[in-house]
């Protein structure tokens, strides 16, 4: 024990004593509020594009105008229903969104909505400016296209992103030629493209004698409906996030054991690489048992682990607690989570399908990464390994679309992909002789592993066995004599 | 008399096949300073690694302070591995302290005992260093320290000169007398048979896998007969006049200025005096004459190549 207690110790310090290790921790909760904050700073950070429209129908270029507006009416209200949730400014927003639906009226809305509510609209910035044509044809426009000219805007003068030219012809077809140099950016094609379509469609009701209003009435036309689930009181029978939060709070948890699984892993492997190839192992083996050294290192990397998991938890709930203070909807919604999260029913097996996820790789990875004196060596041995790994993570997105799926049933049989499966088709409530049968083998394989890298590790650590380990045993298989 | 320290019982191992150890059997006793010589490929880290339990033998049995290898009874030794290595990001006094306390120290008493082991062996100043900051004769100082900072009863180390300065073979070797002074019990295996020479009170040559030698340095330094290199007029002829007393006189060389030079190997018994005594009797007309000395480095070349003959006509 005393020996295990010292490599597990010496290991858990080598990585929590560098920097490398903090950046981890911090790297997960920072990654996660970049993926949601960057869609808003991509936003804010794109420029305003000024396009010109040459319409020769005369009269698409007002529908994209009209489109413009609405976009902006929309912005607007969006911001006032997220005030709407902000203590002291409910009324002022309530008053505001008001106006808003009764009139369209931006300019009066801004009036009545708080101050801070005031701030939040100016901050609005307008993507798409419509500006007016310097000139007719595609020759005379291209100099202000490739950024040669630029075209008069209420900003000053800017260059010109885009130009649309809507042209009909007898038949009554509509051809729009948008030019731009930005050959990979859509959002405004788009938008000129949805505008013109809407109003084709609107002519066209109204040559068939049906009226604008009505077909915008019926476009308007929605079924209210209301998931239920059998499973709980008439009463309160309504799914609501609560309720649904355990599958993806699974699936997110699936994934975090499979990212972990495989970082710590690779730890091992690393270190490994470094004692074996550094002649430490050597000097370790007349100290210590190599069962020692083996469960050791395993311990010393899970603690690692654990204290990155925990670290991750505590930074999660102190976001939750802070989202919850200035914006209450977002906090709520990390509360639901954390409360899903903390549940034993799934915060148990997540330790478990951990401890033994991580037992089954990282022995292998260890038990490579004895066989081998370089990175080099061992990718040759780790290329099948990340293959097989990647299956539970590819298998994880189908769990999202169908959870039940005769295919994950049989993919959790499989003792690699068990844990990482298992965990996340537990909120299914899957049949129990799947759950107690599909853990059995895990565990039975999880000691086998163990046992078998505990062989291969001591092959390895004693020089006795390098990367050609693994073919040398296929040789020697195959050259014993068959029992007679 | 006492239970040996560290015993091999007709230990044998194979590689592949490959026989490493061929039924070797020897003993250390307390307190000694025994040498494990051999050449290259002999098997000497083969046999200390089944000595120490590293390795299973695949027959015979080792015994460490009269009883199989445990990792209580390892707890009472210190072995420097060929293969030498340190984690590189340890500080060097951590390093100590870690190998210490895997055998058994605390972790003050370790820290007290590092610290002045490393004042002794000049390394003070890189006790808080990082290991990959030291050269390669101070990481094996270190190295060495470490195996030995729990104050073992039963030193080993394998190859323990490789790698180091004149200047730090000779520290190393006034190491190895003061821990055998203190009554720490040395086995050391090398291939430099100065050492051997100089520090060992017993020795046991290895070659192929099997011992051709076990006993004191002066017993081994018996097998091989005296030699006298000597120098007569060209025209003398020293063959008859030392008939009896030789076992072999050959020349050593082509006469030169009239002079001829002869390697002459003595006879069971006889001794230089007798061949120069018979010199002056017989007036064969000497100009030098040099009684050699032997080396265990003879010993060694010597031993080795006649079981290499006798493998070969077997």
């Amino acid at each position: 024990m005393r020996h295990t207690y010292l490599i597990a110790r010496r290991e858990y310090l080598s990585y929590v004593a560098t920097p490398g290790f903090w950046i981890s921790l911090a790297f997960v909760p920072i990654f996660l509020l970049l993926a949601m904050a960057l869609p808003l700073l991509l936003e804010g950070a794109s420029p305003v594009r000024y396009f010109a429209v040459i319409d020769d129908t005369g009269h698409y270029k007002q529908a994209i105008e009209r489109r413009l507006e609405d976009n902006r009416i929309e912005m607007v209200r969006t911001v006032l229903k997220g005030m709407e949730r902000v203590p002291g400014q409910e009324e002022n927003a309530t008053r505001a969104l008001a106006v808003l639906d009764a009139d369209g009226s931006v300019g009066e809305a801004e009036a009545l909505a708080g101050q801070q509510a005031r701030t939040a609209l100016n901050a609005i910035k307008e993507n798409h400016v419509l500006v007016a044509a310097p000139a007719r044809t595609e020759e005379a426009l291209r100099p202000f296209l490739v950024g040669e000219q630029q075209v008069d805007s209420p900003a000053g003068p800017k260059p010109l992103y885009a130009a649309a030219f809507i042209r009909s012809d007898d038949s009554g077809s509509v051809f729009i030629d948008y030019w731009s140099a930005a050959i990979t950016e859509t959002s405004l094609k788009s938008l000129i493209n949805r505008a013109v379509r809407d109003e084709m469609r609107t002519e066209a009701f109204a040559r068939a004698g049906v009226n604008k209003e009505l077909v915008q009435l019926i476009n308007d036309i929605e079924p209210k409906l209301s998931s239920l689930s059998p499973e709980k009181t008439a009463e309160n029978a309504e799914v609501t996030a609560s309720d649904r939060a355990p599958f993806f709070v699974a699936v997110f948890l699936a994934f975090i054991l499979w990212s972990v699984v495989f970082s710590v892993a690779n730890m091992l492997l690393t270190s490994t690489i470094e004692e074996k190839s550094g002649k430490v192992l050597d000097s370790l083996l007349s100290t210590a048992p190599v069962r020692a050294l083996l469960y050791g290192k395993l311990l010393g990397v899970a603690a690692v682990s654990f204290t990155l998991l925990a670290g991750w938890t505590v930074a999660g709930g102190i976001a939750a607690t802070i989202a919850g203070q200035f914006i209450p909807s977002e906090g709520q919604g990390l509360s639901v989570v954390l409360t899903t999260v903390a549940d034993p029913g799934l915060l148990l097996p997540f330790l478990a399908y951990f401890v033994f996820g991580y037992l089954m790789f990282g022995a292998v990875f260890l038990a490579l990464g004895s066989l081998c004196e370089t990175l080099q060596e061992a990718q040759t041995l780790m290329s099948p390994l990340i293959f097989i790994l990647m299956i539970p993570m590819l298998a994880l997105a189908f769990v999202m679309k169908d959870p039940e799926s005769p295919i994950l049933a049989v993919l959790s049989w499989i003792p690699l992909f068990t844990p990482y499966i298992m965990l996340a088709r537990l909120p299914t409530d899957p049949p129990f002789y799947e759950v107690i049968g599909t853990t059995l083998i895990m565990i039975l394989t999880t000691i086998i592993v163990l046992w078998a890298a505990g062989r291969v590790f001591h092959a390895g650590a004693m020089h006795q066995a390098g990367v050609d380990y693994f073919k040398k045993l296929l040789k020697w298989r195959k050259a014993k004599p068959a029992k007679t | 008399m006492s239970t040996p320290v560290f015993a091999l019982n007709n230990v044998s191992k194979a590689f592949s096949g490959k026989p490493a150890v061929r039924d070797l059997s020897f003993a250390v006793n307390a307190g000694s300073i025994t040498g494990f010589l051999g050449p290259n490929g002999a098997g000497k880290s083969t046999s200390l690694r089944m000595g120490l339990g590293i390795l299973a033998p695949d027959s015979g049995t080792a015994e460490l302070f009269g009883t199989p290898p445990d990792f209580s009874t390892l707890d009472r030794v210190g072995f420097l591995p060929e293969e030498r290595g340190l984690y590189r990001k340890m500080n060097t006094l951590a390093a100590i302290i870690f190998f210490g306390r895997l055998k058994g120290m605390s972790a003050g008493q370790a820290k007290k005992d590092g610290k002045a082991l490393l004042e002794q062996f000049g390394l003070g100043d890189v006790a808080n260093k990082k290991i990959k900051t030291l050269s390669k004769g101070m990481a094996q100082k270190v190295q060495i320290i470490a195996s030995i900072v729990h104050k073992p009863e039963l030193v080993i180390l394998d190859e323990p000169f490789s790698g180091l300065d004149p200047v730090n073979q000779r520290a190393l070797e006034a190491l190895i007398k003061e821990l055998a002074g203190r009554g720490t019990t040395i086995l050391f295996s090398t291939h430099v048979m100065e050492h051997a020479e100089r520090l060992c009170d017993r020795i046991v040559l290895l070659a192929a896998g099997r011992k051709i030698f076990d006993g004191s340095v002066s017993d081994a330094l018996q097998t091989l007969p005296r030699a006298v290199n000597m120098q007569t007029g060209s025209d003398a002829d020293p063959c008859t006049a030392l008939n009896g007393l030789v076992q072999s006189i050959v020349p050593d060389g082509v006469i030169k200025d009239g002079r001829q030079n002869w390697r002459v190997e003595l006879a069971a018994g006889a001794d230089a005096q007798d061949v120069l005594r018979a010199c002056v009797e017989k007036s064969v007309s000497l100009t030098a004459f040099e009684p050699q000395k032997r080396h265990l480095h003879d010993v060694f070349v010597h031993l080795v190549d006649e079981d290499t003959q006798k493998g070969k006509q077997s």
